[in-house]
């Protein structure tokens, strides 16, 4: 897969340098928050976690999606994207999400066409956004990410 | 390592000492057994569960206060419920916390502002005997 964006590099003392989104805590965040009482920086709103998996590359989202992150969230699944794998967004935990969300998955969907998988299970609040908008049956919403990997 | 979600389930007080006394890859380990990778990943403030597999194996995280932290309360909630259950309250709104979940609290929030509320909210959840 396309390597993830390297927006700010955080170095350990050993392996090369992890790599975060820029909604993800930067090395100065970390100093902030073993320090002071400075809150972390912008895009606090939802955390992006990609995972790479045997059937998919996975971009696990927690929390709120909105006009303040819309652009980290389409670098996020910029990002995952690249390999022959698909690519699963997981809002399993994602707790709100708005149109500018909607319009990013949307697009998403344009560019990676059948390689596209979206999980809302039936029991997460946002769910029925996507059932109001007929999103559910243009994104063959899943229930599980095993479901959406194993869809053709 | 080999212990099994059984081992973690612990009362307040030995939660703390376990949680601040253990080799930090147990730590971790332990976490990704009670909630998974993603969700410890975002604790340990990374983008990538890769990351997660390697403190697993000795690399040493950017966060290991917040993980052994993470680590206290999770055992504390898993005295009372199982790990379905244990992930839905780290990921889920909570009122006794303003609505906010207890995972971004704990990536988002210095920790010192955040114990006291996630501590108080996790022995609610998880009254002691």
């Amino acid at each position: 897969m396309v390597a993830p964006q390297l927006v700010s590099p955080a170095h350990t003392d050993d392996n090369e340098p992890m790599t975060f989104f820029s909604s993800e805590l930067t090395p100065a965040s970390f100093a902030t928050l073993s320090g002071d009482s400075k809150p972390v920086g912008p895009g606090t709103l939802a955390a992006l976690v990609h995972e790479d998996t045997e059937h998919a590359d996975v971009l696990h989202v927690f929390g709120e999606i909105d006009l303040s992150n819309t652009a980290e969230f389409e670098t996020a699944i910029h990002s995952a994207a690249g390999a022959l794998l698909p690519v699963v967004i997981n809002l399993e935990h994602c707790r709100y999400i708005d149109s500018s969300g909607l319009r990013t998955l949307v697009l998403a969907k344009r560019r990676l066409g059948t390689q596209f998988r979206l999980v809302v299970p039936q029991d997460n609040p946002i769910r029925r956004l996507f059932d109001i908008t007929q999103l559910t049956q243009e994104f063959n919403v899943a229930q599980s990410v095993a479901e959406a990997a194993a869809q053709r | 390592m080999e212990e099994s979600v059984v081992s973690t389930v612990r009362g307040d007080v030995d939660a703390h000492d376990h949680a601040m006394s253990a080799d930090m890859r147990d730590i971790v380990r332990e976490l990704v057994d009670l909630l998974g990778a993603t969700s410890v990943a975002v604790i340990g403030g990374v983008a990538e569960t890769r990351a997660v597999a390697q403190w697993m194996t000795g690399r040493e995280p950017q966060r290991p206060h917040v993980l052994r932290f993470a680590l206290q309360i999770a055992s504390m909630i898993a005295s009372s419920a199982d790990r379905e259950r244990a992930r839905a309250w780290f990921s889920g709104s909570n009122p006794m916390l303003g609505d906010e979940s207890p995972i971004l609290m704990l990536r988002n929030r210095p920790l010192h502002e955040i114990q006291g509320q996630l501590a108080a909210a996790a022995r609610k959840f998880a009254p002691q005997p």
